[in-house]
Parts: structure tokens; sequence; C-alpha cells
């Protein structure tokens, strides 16, 4: 790894500086689930933040008050459905900070996105509200115009972009997401090679993949349709706000085109070829997983020096 | 077990034992089930002959051979599969590990409780994978 002397320039960047930053683009998504779904959302989401804030004040008093905790807990009721149960959206939000962020040393240094690991975690030991026939398999979503049930219809266009179809909070307002997403790439927030890249990948990969037994003669709408599976399931949030996290994506840029298009293409597998409606959150947490081997290939850091000592990991 | 449970065991089991110098002879693990599976039906001499040549194979690694070892491998598209996923995982696994500071993790989960969780979630993760 190449490191270089002082002086330094500050960017005139802080934590708290970025933090309104996202939650300001991250507002209009949820006023749109808001909007979109009712007061039952509006409890959904204050229910994750509250979870999410008291989670960062047990465990770190100093960070409470920095806007990663509200961050944290808006994305995650982001990735539940609206009929998500309010004590659920609190564990979930404390757990995203607690086990998500404060297990692994706190802000800065967590190896997967806090929002998605804690979906992922409510998934492995809550299945019964994950798995049942009303909330259907999913890696961000609940039923959604991705499901793969035979005899149902596909979304129509109108209905894909009001986000007038069943889904988590995070696809009730796609249009929100996408001014969200195009706000914090404006104020440069996040790379935006990142949301480019894995919406192009997915995009085109829903041109080209072929379709396999679950999908044709099932839901054939899900063939040759981009537009589907770049609105219709969690892939505006997922490259926006789960992908685009910069602590868990790669330092440098050709390392974060490769991030985003493992992440696309663990999408789209999920998409075509699992019974799982979509896929987006676990591609997150995917591609998080890769990100030290990314770097290690592209950058060279994290490897073992001739005299035996790990190079640093530094952010 | 499935195949895949059992990759996960390994991966886990592997992380208890110092890695050998041919640690890689663990990937013919699930091809030498395989194998010996269609010779042999798992009831007579299959199991124990198995469990004989893991450990000769890779005898400081003979816990997580063992473990490979124990699915009822289908075809041999299954047990080349195993044996990629374990490669696989292993190298991610492996990096992921080192970016773990010890020193920012809380005491009480240092250790192996957070090298636990990073496998459950990599496990979790990639359970869709098992319906390819």
């Amino acid at each position: 790894m190449t490191t270089t002397a002082g002086p330094f320039i500050h960017s005139g960047q802080t934590n708290r500086k970025i933090m309104v930053m996202v939650l300001v683009s991250l507002s209009p998504s949820l006023l749109g689930a808001v909007v979109r779904h009712g007061m039952g959302a509006g409890v959904v989401i204050v229910s994750a933040i509250v979870g999410a804030w008291v989670a960062e004040w047990v465990f770190d008093r100093g960070q409470a008050f920095d806007g990663s905790a509200l961050v944290t807990g808006g994305i995650f009721a982001l990735v539940l459905p609206p009929t998500a149960p309010w004590w659920l959206a609190m564990l979930g939000g404390a757990l995203a900070i607690g086990l998500g962020k404060h297990a692994f040393g706190g802000l800065g240094r967590n190896l997967f996105n806090p929002a998605a690991l804690a979906r992922v975690v409510l998934m492995g030991i809550l299945p019964a509200y994950f798995f049942s026939p009303a909330w259907t398999i999913d890696g961000l979503t609940a039923a959604s115009p991705l499901a793969k049930e035979s005899g149902a219809l596909g979304p129509t266009f109108t209905e894909l972009l009001s986000g007038n179809t069943l889904g988590s909070l995070g696809q009730a307002a796609p249009h929100a997401v996408l001014v969200g997403g195009l706000l914090l790439v404006a104020l440069r927030a996040v790379d935006w090679r990142i949301p480019l890249t894995y919406l192009a990948t997915v995009a085109f990969l829903a041109l080209v993949l072929p379709g396999s037994a679950r999908i044709e003669g099932h839901a054939p709408w899900l063939l040759g349709n981009p537009l589907l599976h770049l609105v219709g399931g969690g892939s505006l949030l997922a490259a926006f706000f789960l992908l685009a996290d910069p602590v868990t994506a790669p330092f440098s840029p050709n390392g974060r085109i490769a991030f985003a298009i493992i992440a696309a293409l663990y999408t789209m597998l999920v998409r075509f070829y699992t019974p799982y409606p979509d896929g987006a959150a676990l591609a997150v947490l995917f591609a998080n997983a890769t990100v030290p081997l990314i770097d290690r290939t592209v950058l060279g850091i994290g490897r073992t020096s001739e005299a035996g000592l790990v190079e640093p990991w530094t952010r | 077990m499935r195949p895949y449970d059992a990759v996960f065991l390994a991966l886990v089991a592997s992380r208890c034992l110092d890695r050998p110098k041919r640690w890689w002879l663990v990937l013919l693990v699930p091809l030498l089930a395989y194998g010996i599976g269609c010779c042999e039906p798992p009831g007579r001499f299959a199991l124990p002959a198995t469990a004989l040549l893991v450990v000769v194979l890779v005898p400081r690694w003979a816990p997580v051979g063992l473990l490979l070892a124990v699915p009822v491998y289908g075809t041999l598209v299954q047990s080349l599969g195993a044996a990629a996923t374990w490669l696989g995982l292993d190298v991610v696994f492996n990096s992921l590990l080192a970016r773990v500071r010890d020193d920012a993790v809380p005491p009480r989960l240092r250790g192996w409780p957070i090298r636990l969780l990073v496998a459950a979630v990599l496990y979790y993760t990639l359970l869709p994978l098992t319906w390819l």
C-alpha cells in the first residue's frame, strides 16, 4: 500500500455533515412510503429509527448524536414491508446498530451494511415473519412484482413507476428513491460508479439472461424486462443507499465497479434461478463480503508482507 | 447433512486447527467421497474406507476432511461444487477476518464470537445458491 507524507488538506466533511446529507436524501423515500401506505408505514419507520438510536446510545453515547443511527434506522425501515409489526422494526433497528456496527468496532469498521445484515439476521431468527404465505421469502421485499407465483399477473408500466405494487416500504415510491439517490450522487456523498454500474448491469442481465423453469410458465414477464428489475424490486434502494455506503465499498474506483457488477450478478442469479423473488439485500451482503478480496486484488492492501506483517486496513 | 452445511462446518472447523502445508488436498475429499459412494453402498465399507483415506490424505486437517466427507454426494458436479465452494469461501472468509480489527471489537466478541458471526452471515447470504 502506498502512503504519502503530510501535510493533508481536510475536505471539510464530517460524519455529521455526511449523515445530514444522507438523511436529506433519504427523506423523499420515507415520505413517499408514508404517503403510499399511511400511518402504518410511519410507525414502522419511527420504530426502526428509535430502535437504532437507543442501541447507539447504549453502545456508544458519543456517537448517538452524529446522525448515523437515524440513517441506519431509516434505511432499515425501507427494507421492511409496511405490515411489519412495530417491535420487529425496533428490534431490527437495534440489531443493525448493535450487531451490524458495534460488534465490528463501530462507525467505519463494519464489514457488512448494517441494514442489510439486520434484515438477514431477522430472517434467520424469526423466520415465521419472513416465510409465512402473506410475507413471501425474500432478500429485501415482501411479495413483490418479482414474485414467481403461478397465476399472478405482471405489473403494468404505470403501476411500476407509481409504486402501486406490493413490496417493501422502499418500493412504495421508486421516483422518490431515485431523486434521493441522485441527490446523494450530486452531493458527492456516494461514488456515482456504484449505482450506475449496478443498475446498468441489472438491466443488461435482465435482457440477456436465459429464463429458467421457475420463470417460464410462472412469471414470464420477468424475462427481457429491465424496467421491472430496476424498479420492481429493491434494486434502486440497494444501488443508492446500501451498496454505495463508502464504509462497506472498496477503496478504488475500479474495485467499486467490480463490486457493483458482483452485486448485480448475484441479484439477478437469485431472481432468475431461485424461488426467492428478490435478492438485493443478500446481494449487498455478498458483495460486501468480497470487498477485502477486491481491495487486495486491485490495490494490494491487506496482503502479508515479506516480514510476515499484514498491511493495515485504513479508512 | 447437505453438502452446503458440511462446507460451512468444515470452514469453521478449519479455523480450530493449524493449516497444514498441503491443505489443498482437502479439496479432493468430496470427490473421494463421491467416488467411493459410487463403488460401494454406504452401509458397508464406504464410510470407514472414506474416513481412513481422509485421515491418510490430510492427517492434520482430518476433522475438516471428515466433515466434508459426511454428506452423500449425488453427482460428480455436486462434489466438485462442494470443493469449489469450500475453496471460494476459505479465501473470502480469510480476507474478511483479516479486515476485522480485534482491538476495536468489543472484548466479549473478540476471537470466536466474531468469526462465527461472519460465518453465519456468509451462510445465510449464500443460502439461495443451494437452489441453483
